[in-house]
Formats: structure tokens, sequence, C-alpha cells
């Protein structure tokens, strides 16, 4: 790693955002909204809009930063299960549903 | 091979040590009671060159110290790996790489030191209690049979007397679900802002959960929408993750394909030898009838990418994607949750290439259902 120069270190870097940008599109994906479940999210109401945002709860970034190490989930009982994937961006890269279980 | 159907690695997750000085009544850690040590000097920069040299590294990576007690060592430990991560990393870091550590602990070794220690190296706390005393002394216990609430709870207080963030992880057991108000008051009063709940399961040498059944299931979710309504009426002090990670998806308009436990190299467990294993950390160094062991290889013999390519590995990626095209056809909360975790499949179905768990009804469903009935009685203030 040491030996890398400026320009390979620019090269994989823009290799890397390629890659990422390909790995989030293969992981992310719009509702389905033939899913029973997209359908009640779809109507939802303004005022269950509102509660979320009202209370703070709508905060992508303080999600992703929260559950940083893996969610605390990756491992169920007592670990650090479940992480960032899911949180609606910021998280891609530090997650949902990593963990440990029973910790 | 199509790179981008691996990674990129995400989380590293580290076993600095496999000795915990609990003895937890539902860990399924099989080498708990050894001190098996990760040889920083050895093992951490071949380690970093391995996940460097492959074409699956990303653009922040959380190295999470875990799998065992990472406190039971002493302070340099971590100083001695910082420097390390810091020479080995600080050109890639110069050009916008993020590499950040955390620890996950039980908090009972926790003083002025290890404060000092999290600050000069930056390291992100999660601490595990489960809640009062009681609750939290009927599992988490030292050797000697003696519980860990008091010592859990000097810790913590100790994190919050020097401003340090932390979040928490709750192992609900049987015991916790009856009193959701209890629980509420308690992560309210001790500061604990974070909070995720991870549900008792049945895994690895833990055969059994005090959570399985319909009943189980009926009270947690009693348990949730109760702590809800909680929390609600304090104007939502604690983040509760399984609520705001469901939150964030409804706000982003995002859905899952899959998740970072079931897509290869989007995690990276590395256990104290310097064996290797992707997909969910708990997979990490467990022998299974079926699969033989997890792991992919050490690090001292193996690269990532050549791992990819045995038939061991091949295998496991072909079950896992069998099982997640099968979730993906059946289950409507798939896009809440991107295929389930192949540890649970595991230890519940004893194959990867399964459905539905009781894992899954507990992190993924029925958060989802307690949070659309709460979003859908919503009124307006």
């Amino acid at each position: 790693m040491n030996k890398t120069s400026l320009l390979t270190f620019a090269a994989v870097l823009a290799t890397s955002a390629v890659l990422c940008e390909s790995s989030r599109a293969a992981v992310h994906n719009e509702p389905d909204l033939g899913n029973a479940l997209e359908q009640r999210i779809e109507r939802m109401s303004p005022e269950a809009w509102a509660l979320m945002q009202r209370n703070g709860l709508l905060r992508d970034e303080v999600i992703a930063r929260a559950w940083g190490n893996g969610g605390g989930r990756a491992w169920g009982n007592g670990g650090a299960r479940r992480r960032a994937w899911g949180n609606g961006g910021g998280g891609f890269a530090n997650g949902y549903r990593g963990g440990f279980a029973n910790w | 091979m199509n790179h981008s159907a691996y990674g990129p690695i995400g989380l590293l997750v580290i076993q600095s040590t496999s000795l915990c000085n609990l003895d937890c009544s539902y860990c399924y850690l099989p080498d708990r009671q050894r001190r098996n040590v990760f040889n920083l000097q050895q093992q951490l920069p071949l380690l970093l060159e391995r996940i460097y040299e492959s074409p699956f590294w990303g653009p922040h990576l959380s190295i999470l110290w875990h799998a065992g007690e990472p406190l039971t060592l002493p302070t340099g430990f971590y100083d001695q790996a910082s420097a390390i991560i810091q020479r080995q990393t600080a050109g890639l870091q110069e050009q916008g790489v993020v590499i950040e550590q955390h620890v996950q602990t039980n908090a009972t070794l926790i003083n002025d030191d290890w404060c000092d220690c999290f600050q000069r190296n930056r390291i992100v706390v999660g601490v595990s209690v489960d809640g009062p005393e009681e609750i939290h002394d009927s599992h988490r216990r030292f050797r000697n049979g003696k519980g860990s609430f008091t010592q859990t709870m000097r810790g913590i207080r100790t994190l919050r007397e020097r401003d340090i963030d932390f979040h928490a992880i709750a192992v609900l057991t049987a015991d916790a679900l009856e009193q959701p108000e209890r629980m509420y008051t308690f992560f309210r009063d001790e500061g604990i802002h974070q909070l995720g709940f991870n549900v008792e399961e049945q895994e690895g040498v833990h055969t059994s959960s005090s959570m399985q059944g319909l009943l189980k299931e009926k009270l947690y979710r009693d348990f949730l929408s109760r702590f809800w309504a909680c929390n609600e009426k304090d104007g939502f002090p604690i983040q509760v993750r399984e609520f705001d990670q469901v939150m964030g998806m409804i706000a982003g308009g995002q859905r899952l394909l899959q998740n970072e436990m079931n897509r290869p190299y989007a995690i990276l467990s590395v256990d104290a030898k310097g064996n290797f294993s992707t997909f969910d950390p708990e997979l990490l160094s467990v022998e299974t009838e079926r699969y033989g062991l997890f792991n992919l290889g050490n690090i001292r013999d193996v690269s990532l990418m050549e791992a990819t390519q045995t038939e061991a590995f091949q295998r496991l990626l072909r079950d896992m994607s069998s099982g997640m095209k099968r979730c993906q056809q059946e289950c409507e909360y798939y896009g809440f949750c991107g295929g389930g975790t192949g540890s649970n499949k595991y230890w519940e179905h004893g194959s990867l290439d399964a459905t539905e768990t009781c894992a899954c009804r507990f992190s993924s469903q029925i958060p989802v259902d307690v949070l659309l009935e709460k979003l859908e009685t919503a009124a307006a203030p």
C-alpha cells in the first residue's frame, strides 16, 4: 500500500466510486407499489409524516452515524447486530443490520 | 467475476480477543473463556493489505473491535492498533477514504483511562445493557454467577461524565417483555438516547431462546407499541434503532434488494487467529455439519479474491442467493429486510437456502407492523 502512487490512488478511488455506485444500485430498489405494505405507506396521512418530522425521526445522517458499527446488530444476542443499508440514504457504508446476536 | 455483486467492505469486525469477562446465559461464542489475542504487529498490517489490495474496499470502513470483550485487553492495544491503521492507510485517508474504529463492550471495565483511550483514538462506543438491574442480571453475569449491572452502570455513567456519546444494545429476553414502561423509564433516565433491541436468538451453542413462540411474538409487538407510546409522550428522547431504520427507508423512498449480511464482502469478519469470513459475523469460526467451517481461510494464506474462488465460498453464495430469491418471492416485508441473515437461517432451518425465520419476524416484520400502525393512527398536534 505504501508504494502506491498518487495517480494510482486517484484511479483506485475512481474505481471504488464506480463500484460503490453499482453496489448501491444492486442493493437498493424502489418501493413495489403492488405490495400491500407499500400501499399502506402510500396511503399514510400528512399527519403521519408530520409526526415523524415533528419529532426529528427522519434523520438519515444521525441514524447512519449512530449505528456506524454495524447497527449494533450484526451479532444477535448482545452483539452489535443490524446495521446500515436500510436507513434510506447516508448509510450505505456504515450500515443496517450488521451486528451481533445475543450480546 | 462481477465485482458489483460483492462489497464494498463497509464493516470490518476484528476479534481483538476471544476472552470475555462475563458469561452471559444467551451467549453463543464458544471460545469466550479462552484468551486468544489478535496479533497486531503481524496481523493488522497484513489484514489492511488484504483489504486494500482487493477490489472490494470502499470509501468508508468501520473497524469494529468485538466478538469477545475488547476491554479485557490493555488500552495500549488500541493505541497500537490506531498507530498501525494510521501508518498503513494515511495515503488513502488523505485521498478521502474514511476509516473509523468502534468497540462494542459490556462496559464493566470502562473507567477514565478507557475514556481517554476512546477519545484520543476517536473510537466510537457501543455498550450492551439489558435494562433494570434484575432484568440485566438475570442473564449478564460474571463467571462467579454475580450480576454485572453495577459495574456496567458505573461504566455508562463514566462515559456520560466524560461526554462520550454511545449507543446501547439491549438483548430482549422474556423477562423484559412484560415491562415496557419500566424498560423505557430506565433507558430514558440513564441518558441512553440511541437504543437497539436484539431479541434473544437461538444461535450456535445457545440452542434455544426464551423468545420462541407465537405468544412471545405477540408480547414483543405489544412491548414495542407501548415503548413507542412512552417515547412519544416525552417527545421521543430515545432513538429506537428498529423504528429509525424503517422510517429512514420510508422517508428515502428506498427499499432493499439485499442486505449487508447476505451480500459477500459487505462485512469482513476476522477472528483472533486471522481466520476470516463474510456475510454475518456470527458465522465466524462456527463449525457446522452442513457447511463445515464458515471461515474462508486465514489472512496469512489467502487473499480475499482467492477466497471467492473456493468451492466452499461458492456453495455458501449459492445457498444464500437461493434463499434470498425465495424470500423475495414470498415475503411482503422483503424491501425492509433485504433477504434475512444467514446465521438465523442456518440455526433455525439448518441451511442458508431458507426463507422466513423467527429472527425475521422480530427484527423486521414486527417493527414494521408496529410502526405502520402508529403512523396510521397519528393525529395532528
